[in-house]
């Protein structure tokens, strides 16, 4: 027993170093789980509330692009908006609420922290579970996608964005409906990868990728990228396709955050089949 | 006593520095100087080894729980770093009369060329250790090499502005 005693003492410089060291990794392996939510809900709140003031600084110094990209939004949606038409025929039109009931609902959230050259980013927006923002809800800029809501805290939440190795999005090809799975391959913010695409079917340089609308989080038709190179993969008979993204991810400040009013009742649905 | 208070002031300084500055600088998408291991780098020679290493997991812990980044990883480099202090400052020194009578590793008192090596060596393996941790997989291994090699001078670059800083303020 004593010998033993004065072994470990010998070596207790090791033994701490090594228990620390194989602890740190226990928490970068297990980052995605309790790790990181216990510490969405403390040390966030904390430099949540700095990084915001931080940003009422710094968001002077981009005013004039933010400016372009709000004009440029607002002709997208003038564009659609009723008063811009001419009505040519002389139908009447009405609404019934039994026959449109709304999906989904976007809310303006700003983002307060972002990064792009890690493997795995993150987004931080300044709304959360006190402006009902829950997690799994889309994330979506004016050019395109941008990634989920992954934790809420009172008042802020992170959203784990499409440049993360987590991340997978059902996708699919506007101009001929193919369906695919957009993910990030962690080399260059700009561009990521569609996959699952047979190599028999007829890709073209330039075609446009949206979501497919198959999952409960993302609308349909919403903008992804656009396809940059087309590859057969050697290994197996899918194309390697790259997909360059509409959104800038390092320039977002502001995004959208779109609620999917029926969710729950999908999610109930589908769940009895998954178990 | 006072010598306690301003190492707890110091290494508090540091870590806030590091995560709401330093950390937001992203130099080229990827390269910020982890400026705080300096206070690993210039604890008293006589410190034990125990909680040199107990003291570098701390700090890279702290780090870790306020920037918001994968847990864990700050704190697995540090914690490596202040295991391999005493067995580089054997290993850049002639001899043990070198450091023996000296309180702290210090440009002005050790020379400005011993002290960059002795943190060059360890900087470097705090920034290998954590780019691999990071990216978490030996694929594109010398690209992740490179990252670490440039991050180091960038590194160094801010611990010779943080040393050139402290001794004019002292030497005052």
């Amino acid at each position: 027993m004593q010998n033993l005693i004065a072994f470990l003492w010998k070596y207790l410089t090791v033994i701490v170093f090594l228990l620390l060291y194989v602890f740190s990794i226990v928490l970068i392996v297990q980052d995605s789980n309790f790790q990181r939510r216990a510490m969405v809900t403390t040390a966030n709140q904390f430099s949540g509330s700095v990084l915001q003031r931080w940003d009422n600084v710094s968001g002077y110094f981009h005013l004039k692009s933010k400016n372009e990209y709000l004009a440029l939004h607002n002709a997208l949606l003038l564009n659609r908006d009723p008063s811009s038409y001419i009505i040519t025929s002389d139908s009447v039109f009405t609404t019934n609420d039994t026959l449109y009931r709304q999906q989904f609902n976007y809310k303006v959230a700003k983002v307060i922290s972002n990064s792009t050259g890690k493997q795995n980013n993150y987004l931080l927006i300044n709304k959360g579970r006190n402006q009902d923002i829950q997690p799994d809800q889309a994330v979506l800029s004016p050019q395109g996608i941008v990634g989920i809501v992954k934790d809420v805290s009172d008042n802020f939440s992170s959203v784990l964005s499409l440049l993360h190795s987590d991340a997978r999005i059902s996708a699919k090809v506007l101009r001929n409906g193919y369906i695919g799975t957009v993910i990030w391959d962690g080399k260059d913010y700009r561009f990521g990868k569609l996959l699952d695409i047979p190599y028999h079917l007829e890709i073209k340089v330039g075609d446009t990728v949206v979501t497919s609308g198959y999952s409960t989080v993302f609308p349909e038709n919403v903008q992804i990228g656009t396809v940059q190179g087309v590859k057969p993969n050697i290994n197996d008979n899918f194309y390697d396709l790259k997909v360059q993204f509409f959104t800038d991810f390092n320039r977002i400040s502001e995004v959208y955050v779109v609620k999917n009013n029926f969710k729950t009742e999908i999610d109930s649905l589908t769940s009895k089949y998954k178990k | 006593m006072t010598n306690y208070l301003k190492y707890i002031v110091r290494s508090i300084l540091l870590v806030f520095f590091q995560v709401f500055i330093l950390n937001n600088i992203d130099l080229f998408g990827f390269m910020n100087p982890f400026l705080y291991v300096v206070f690993i780098l210039i604890l008293p020679f006589k410190i034990k080894h125990t909680p040199l290493v107990i003291l570098s997991f701390l700090m890279g812990y702290f780090v870790d729980l306020l920037s918001g980044n994968i847990m864990g990883i700050h704190a697995a480099s540090a914690v490596l770093l202040g295991f391999l202090r005493p067995s580089i400052i054997r290993l850049v020194s002639s001899s043990q009369s070198d450091y023996e009578n000296k309180y702290a590793p210090n440009a002005i008192s050790m020379g400005g060329k011993w002290f960059f090596t002795y943190a060059g060596v360890l900087v470097f393996v705090y920034n290998l250790s954590y780019f691999f941790l990071e990216h978490f997989t030996f694929s594109g291994f010398f690209k992740t090499i490179f990252i670490a090699i440039a991050n180091t001078a960038f590194t160094l670059l801010a611990i010779f502005i943080y040393e050139y800083l402290r001794n004019r303020r002292s030497s005052r």
